[in-house]
């Protein structure tokens, strides 16, 4: 009778046991999915900007592509509306793809797998960013050709000379821009080129990569 | 003589946490043992674990780890329970909290012998509850003499006592109820 008392006590302590161990899976799996529901906010306003920018680029595309379509018989109209209808067509198609590769990004995956569609869409930022840098040290010279020609001045037929200088400096502000990324790669510059990649690839990956990195931690723990 | 390469930190973080994660149970018990919350549980398995990180550049893989961990966990739930200026009667039962964290048991389990259990943990000193968790956890008397720094000789005099004292404990509480 006495040592089936104390039989009970062990089982009362095995049931106990199992019960804590419940619990803690319990308690781990509502903090992991906090984690994932902190993660899939984090890139809202990602998806805000890119829709933003869909519309933004839609706007640019129809406006410039109607500009194109009335002056295709004037050649350099006709080239500044195409330019700036490529540009307007450009956003919409990168910030259709990275739209889609944010949706691709399954937060219930594991850890490593969502840091893969992540490392694909930081790849995917970083390339655009280049582009965008790139295509926006010139655009503005189309766009400042429109404008003044929407205000009844045709820069290239008045002021040549003016539009030479844009391109030139469009040319120079390449040069820095260049110069920059090289010297942001130079030792003990490393603040830089960390600013650089950030502001290319955007804050809110960032932050998601961050969030990430305290759940793997947890669950390494 | 012969030494082992030094780890590096990051290594050594590894074999701890590896460690920790196969004996996950030991301090999830002897939290529970010395805890009646969860938020309070949580707290001792984070000193518990403190405490292990900060001795482990003195354990030897020649030593039995869960011994080890044992030892640790103890003396730092005890110092816990002792520190704990709150009366334990006044926060909720263990058993009760685990049930409402992890909802309803899928097993028949008998809630009563856990409550007995509880009951009969909460009467024990801090030394004697860590004798009773190491006789419930079917721990050998060598190894419990290892955990305590009794000889086995003490360890079967004093678990002899105990085994006593619980059987008087529990068919008092019973009577009560």
């Amino acid at each position: 009778m006495e040592t089936t008392e104390l039989e009970d006590l062990k089982q009362a302590w095995q049931t106990l046991d199992r019960t804590l161990q419940r619990q803690h899976a319990l308690t781990f799996h509502q903090l992991t999915e906090n984690h994932r529901a902190r993660l899939r906010r984090r890139f809202r306003p990602l998806i805000a900007g890119r829709i933003i920018q869909v519309i933004v680029g839609v706007a640019v595309a129809l406006v410039c592509g109607s500009f194109w379509f009335e002056h295709r018989q004037v050649l350099h109209l006709l080239i500044t509306g195409l330019l700036l209808h490529v540009y307007g067509l450009m956003m919409i198609v990168f910030a259709v793809r990275d739209l889609a590769l944010i949706q691709r990004v399954d937060h219930s995956a594991p850890v490593v797998a969502i840091q893969k569609q992540l490392a694909e869409l930081r790849a995917w930022r970083l390339r655009g960013a280049w582009r965008f840098a790139v295509a926006g040290c010139f655009m503005w010279t189309p766009l400042l050709l429109m404008v003044f020609y929407a205000a009844g001045l045709d820069l290239w037929l008045h002021k040549p000379q003016v539009v030479w200088c844009y391109v030139l400096s469009s040319f120079a502000c390449l040069g820095v821009f260049y110069g920059l990324l090289r010297w942001s790669r130079r030792p003990g510059q490393e603040k830089l080129a960390r600013w650089l990649h950030q502001s290319s690839v955007g804050s809110a990956i960032a932050r998601v990569e961050s969030e990430l990195e305290e759940l793997e931690r947890f669950q390494r723990r | 003589m012969f030494r082992p390469a030094p780890m590096s930190d990051a290594a050594r973080e590894q074999a701890f946490i590896a460690l920790v994660e196969q004996h996950a149970g030991i301090l999830r018990k002897v939290a529970a043992s010395y805890t009646r919350t969860h938020a309070d549980r949580h707290d001792l398995m984070q000193e518990i674990s403190l405490h292990m990180w900060k001795a482990y550049p003195r354990y030897t893989p020649d030593r039995s780890f869960s011994t080890w961990m044992y030892r640790i966990a103890l003396n730092v739930a005890i110092s816990h329970l002792r520190r704990a200026s709150r009366p334990l009667r006044q926060t909720v039962p263990l058993e009760e909290e685990c049930n409402l964290a992890a909802g309803p048991a899928t097993e028949n389990e008998p809630d009563e012998r856990v409550a007995l259990l509880e009951r009969v943990t909460e009467e024990l000193e801090p030394l004697n509850r860590a004798l009773l968790l190491l006789y419930l956890e079917e721990r050998e008397y060598r190894e419990i003499a290892a955990i305590l720094g009794l000889t086995e000789t003490n360890v079967a005099t004093k678990l002899s006592r105990l085994k006593q004292r619980v059987r008087t404990e529990i068919a008092r509480l019973r009577k009560d109820t």
